[in-house]
C-alpha cells in the first residue's frame, strides 16, 4: 500500500465520515442551549371594532435575574426600580432580542408575523421580582371568528425558559369574543430546536372557525 | 475506498452516535450528536415531555436555590450550606444533560480521537472545574474589583464565550493538521495491539503532542464560564455571601463533571467499537483511524465556527 493511497483514502474517509456527522447532528443553530433564566409569562390581545390589533406580552422574571436588574436600578434598595430605569432596562435587555421576535412568535393563519419592533414598555418590580410589559402591534388588525391567529412565547435557543400557564394563558377584554376561547397545543408546524421538539403555542378559537 | 466500507463506516459511526447520545443524556436524545437519529423513531412529542420536565425540574431548583440563600442570609446559620452544595450539585448534573458547547466537542474528541477512560473522566472534570474557575475569576474582576453593572457582567461572560469558541476553532484545525500530517509517517509496527488504546498511532512525538492537546481542549471549552454560575455568584454576593456562592459554583462544577464524564466514557467506548471492525486488518485499522481523526478534527472545527456565529449574533444580557 502505498503512502500516498493511504492519505487519500485516511482523509476521503475521514470527510466521509465529517459528512455523516453533520448530517446526523445538523450543525448546532444556536450556542448554549441550557435555560439561564427563567420567565413567567402571560398576555392579553388588545382589541378595537371588534378587531384584535396589538398583543400584549408580560414577563415576569426569575429572582436570580431580577436581583441582577434591581442591583443595577434599585439603588436607593427600596424595591421599585429607580426613575428613568425602565429605558435603560428597555435599551439593554429587552431592545438587543428584536431578532429574536422579542421571544413572542405570532401567527395569522399560520403565516409568521414578523415583530418589527415593540410599543409601550414599562418596567415593574414587586417582591423582589422585575416585570417586563411591552406590546407587539399587529401589522393588520384581525377578526378572530375569520382568520386563526396563534401566540408562543419561546426563546427558540433555550437560553431563556418562558412559562406560560396552559389552563389561562392570557385574556382578552372583549364581549364580542366570547365564543372564543385559548387553546394550548404544541405547534407541529414550526418545531424549534435542531427541529427536534415543538413549542407551545396559544391557539385563539373561537366557534365557527 | 468501496462503497461498501463506506457504508460501514458510516454504519458504525451511526451506531457509536446513538449510543453516545441517548444514554448520556437524560434529555432523551437531545445530544446534539443524535437528535436526528432519535428523531427517525421517535415522534418529539415524548422527547418533548422529557426534555420539558427537565427544564422545569431545573426551574425548580433554581427556585430552591433562591430559598436557600434567603435563608442563610435570614437566619445567619449555616447549616442550609450543606443543602446548598446538595442543591447546587443537582443542578449541576441535570444542567449539563442538556446540550451544551463542552459536551458537543468532548465526546466527538473521545468519539474520534479515542482516550483511556481515565483521561475522558479527567477531561470532563477538568474542563468543568475550569469552566468554574472561570465565572469566579469573572465575578472577581468585573463586579468586586471594577464594580461594573451587573447586567454588564453577564455580558462580559459572552466575550469569554467568543474566545472559548475561538480557540475551539484554533484546535480543531490544530487536531485536523496533525492528523493529516500524522499519516506522513507511515507507522506500520503492530501498535494496534499493544492494549494502550488511548488512539496512539505513533511514537513519542505524537504522544507529546496529544498530551499538549488535553490542557488545550480543557483550556478552550472551560474559558468559557457557565452563565448560570455567574448568575448564583452575582446573587449571592448582593446578598453578601459571597462564599456561599463559590461553594456553590463548585459544587456544580462537580454535578456537571460527572453528567460529562458520563458522557465522555461512553465517548471512549464509541471510539474502541468503531475500531473494532478494522482490528483484523491492520492497513484497515490505520484507515479507519485516521479517517476518524480527520472527521472529529472537522467536526470539532466546524461546531466551533457555528457556535461563534450563533454568538456573534446574540447581544444582550439574555
Amino acid at each position: 500500500m502505498g503512502r500516498s493511497r493511504t492519505i487519500v483514502s485516511a482523509v476521503a474517509s475521514g470527510l466521509g465520515i465529517f459528512a455523516l456527522a453533520l448530517v446526523t447532528a445538523s450543525a448546532p443553530r444556536q450556542s448554549d442551549a441550557h435555560p439561564h433564566v427563567w420567565l413567567d409569562t402571560t398576555f392579553e390581545l388588545l382589541v378595537e371594532s371588534e378587531r384584535v390589533h396589538a398583543a400584549r406580552v408580560y414577563w415576569t422574571f426569575d429572582e436570580f435575574f431580577s436581583a441582577l436588574m434591581l442591583e443595577d436600578f434599585d439603588k436607593d434598595g427600596d424595591g421599585t426600580l429607580d426613575d428613568g430605569a425602565a429605558a435603560l432596562l428597555f435599551e439593554q435587555v429587552l431592545e438587543p432580542l428584536r431578532e429574536y421576535s422579542y421571544f413572542t412568535h405570532l401567527h395569522v393563519d399560520g403565516a409568521k408575523v414578523v415583530v418589527e419592533g415593540v410599543e409601550d414598555f414599562d418596567a415593574t418590580a414587586e417582591d423582589q421580582r422585575v416585570t417586563f410589559g411591552f406590546t407587539v402591534p399587529l401589522p393588520r388588525a384581525i377578526d378572530p371568528r375569520e382568520t386563526l391567529f396563534s401566540i408562543a412565547l419561546y426563546d427558540e435557543s433555550y437560553y431563556v425558559e418562558l412559562y406560560i400557564d396552559e389552563q389561562t394563558p392570557g385574556r382578552v377584554d372583549a364581549a364580542w369574543m366570547q365564543s372564543c376561547a385559548f387553546e394550548a397545543a404544541l405547534d407541529k408546524d414550526n418545531p424549534i430546536y435542531f427541529d427536534s421538539f415543538y413549542p407551545l403555542a396559544i391557539y385563539l378559537r373561537c366557534a365557527g372557525t | 475506498m468501496s462503497p461498501f466500507r463506506t457504508l460501514m463506516l458510516g454504519v458504525l459511526l451511526f451506531v457509536g452516535t446513538v449510543a453516545v447520545g441517548v444514554p448520556g443524556a437524560p434529555a432523551a436524545g437531545q445530544s446534539l450528536l443524535a437528535p436526528k437519529a432519535t428523531e427517525a423513531t421517535e415522534e418529539p412529542g415524548p422527547l418533548d415531555k422529557a426534555y420539558a420536565s427537565l427544564q422545569r425540574f431545573q426551574g425548580e431548583l433554581q427556585r430552591d436555590l433562591v430559598a436557600i440563600i434567603k435563608d442563610i442570609k435570614d437566619s445567619g446559620r449555616l447549616a442550609p450550606v450543606l443543602f446548598l452544595v446538595a442543591m447546587s450539585f443537582l443542578y449541576g448534573v441535570f444542567h449539563a444533560a442538556g446540550p451544551g458547547h463542552g459536551k458537543i466537542v468532548i465526546s466527538s474528541y473521545l468519539l474520534t480521537h479515542g482516550a483511556k477512560v481515565g483521561n475522558g473522566v479527567l477531561i470532563a472534570f477538568a474542563a468543568a472545574f475550569v469552566q468554574a474557575c472561570s465565572a469566579i475569576l469573572l465575578v472577581g474582576a468585573l463586579a468586586i474589583l471594577l464594580d461594573l453593572p451587573r447586567l454588564q457582567v453577564t455580558g462580559h461572560a459572552r466575550t469569554l464565550e467568543i474566545a472559548s469558541y475561538g480557540l475551539i476553532i484554533a484546535l480543531g484545525i490544530w487536531m485536523l493538521v496533525a492528523a493529516v500530517r500524522g499519516r506522513g509517517c507511515d507507522h506500520g509496527h503492530g501498535h494496534a495491539h499493544d492494549g494502550s488504546d488511548d488512539g496512539d498511532s505513533d511514537g513519542t512525538a505524537g504522544r507529546m503532542r496529544r498530551l499538549g492537546r488535553i490542557p488545550a481542549l480543557v483550556l478552550a471549552i472551560g474559558v468559557r464560564p457557565c452563565t448560570g454560575a455567574i448568575i448564583v455568584l452575582l446573587f449571592t454576593l448582593a446578598n453578601g455571601l459571597l462564599v456561599v456562592g463559590v461553594v456553590s459554583t463548585f459544587a456544580m462544577a462537580v454535578g456537571v463533571g460527572i453528567t460529562v464524564s458520563l458522557l465522555g466514557v461512553l465517548s471512549v467506548f464509541g471510539h474502541r467499537l468503531t475500531l473494532k471492525v478494522g482490528q483484523r486488518n491492520p492497513v484497515w485499522e490505520r484507515r479507519l483511524r485516521a479517517g476518524l481523526t480527520i472527521a472529529g478534527s472537522l467536526f470539532i472545527t466546524v461546531i466551533g465556527a457555528t457556535l461563534l456565529l450563533s454568538t456573534l449574533d446574540r447581544t444582550g444580557p439574555l
